[in-house]
């Protein structure tokens, strides 16, 4: 094992014990999302902070109602760590995912 | 086209350059819009956000006296005319820190130098601000991301003479390699740059020069300067 590999594993390790360890608040006082503000609609990644800290305290439900791609963007954030082919595959296919849940959101379908 | 010499955008009609008379028709290969070769970027890439940040630092701190002036022209003319100026500052201010980096001797008025890449640098301050615009509007982390994006641009513009796409896609070529990785060096300039401002505010004028020194000592360990810029400056 690697150098590296150690210091990806420990680095992801890390951002997994913190979104274990902390919360955010479920209905939060300011919205930092500048499209919502604008457009009164949530964008497609809004609700994404929240549902990464209660997916890895193991709230699926939860998770999937503040963004029914929790799992998905979970996946992509801890793909991250990952140097490998796999990588751009899922980031190519939640990109795309993620805009057309957007759309739909946008349009008035979910959420 | 640009000038080979100079690096002065010019007409690509004209055969001697209007600024320092270098002839254009027998210019290097490749010396117009285009690199002389293909530029390629890095198979690998590895950031060192800590030490191209103290390695800015120390640039600084080493000619403090006209990095300080450079960022405080830079902030009066940008907030005076801004989005227009501040384009060809940015490049003027990597202008500086490259001949630094080279060993040259640079001077307070090179960070007008930027000016001879007037267009490139204006279209490629738009199209980012806009791109930072929008995706910071998608819950702020798209915009940093973006912004971490192009944050070589004007460095390809000034030394790889690109015009502003082919340069915003370079950029983007080297960041994808560790978006994590340089995403997390923006925040780290960002960072420094909150600490300039909490330093009675006047701290922010040391802290624009080694944010804009450190992102060109990365460039430099990444991407390496064009054997035509080191020539010219």
């Amino acid at each position: 094992m690697t150098a590296s590999v150690v210091r990806r594993a420990a680095a992801a390790m890390a951002l997994f014990s913190a979104l274990w360890y902390f919360s955010v608040p479920a209905d939060p006082a300011v919205r930092l999302c500048g499209f919502h503000w604008l457009t009164g609609r949530p964008c497609p990644l809004c609700g994404l902070t929240r549902a990464l800290f209660a997916l890895a305290k193991g709230h699926w439900a939860e998770a999937v109602h503040f963004n029914a791609l929790a799992p998905l963007g979970f996946a992509m954030l801890f793909g991250l760590f990952w140097n490998g082919r796999m990588r751009a595959w899922l980031w190519k296919g939640g990109v795309a995912a993620f805009a057309v849940y957007g759309a739909f959101r946008i349009l008035g379908c979910n959420g | 086209m640009f000038c080979h010499k100079c690096g002065t955008q010019v007409n690509p009609d004209v055969q001697f350059c209007p600024t320092c008379g270098a002839s254009l028709a027998i210019g290097p290969p490749g010396s117009g819009g285009e690199p002389a070769t293909p530029w390629t970027p890095p198979a690998i890439v590895e950031v060192r956000a800590g030490r191209w940040i103290s390695e800015g630092w120390a640039l600084v701190t080493a000619d403090l006296g006209n990095y300080v002036l450079l960022a405080l022209v830079f902030t009066v003319l940008s907030s005076a005319v801004p989005v227009i100026l501040q384009g060809p500052m940015i490049a003027g201010l990597h202008i500086f820190t490259m001949k630094k980096l080279m060993g040259r001797r640079a001077e307070f008025a090179d960070l007008f130098l930027g000016f001879n890449y007037f267009v490139p640098t204006l279209v490629a301050s738009l199209v980012i601000g806009l791109f930072v615009f929008c995706g910071t509007l998608l819950c702020v982390i798209p915009g940093l991301v973006v912004a971490a994006m192009y944050k070589f641009t004007y460095l390809f513009i000034v030394d790889k003479r690109m015009d502003f796409w082919p340069a915003m896609q370079a950029s983007h070529a080297v960041v994808k390699r560790d978006y994590v990785g340089f995403t997390l060096f923006l925040l780290l300039i960002v960072l420094v740059d909150i600490l300039g401002v909490l330093c009675c505010v006047v701290g922010i004028f040391v802290a624009i020069p080694v944010t804009f020194a450190a992102i060109t000592v990365a460039y430099k360990e990444i991407v390496g300067f064009d054997q035509r810029t080191v020539d010219a400056l």
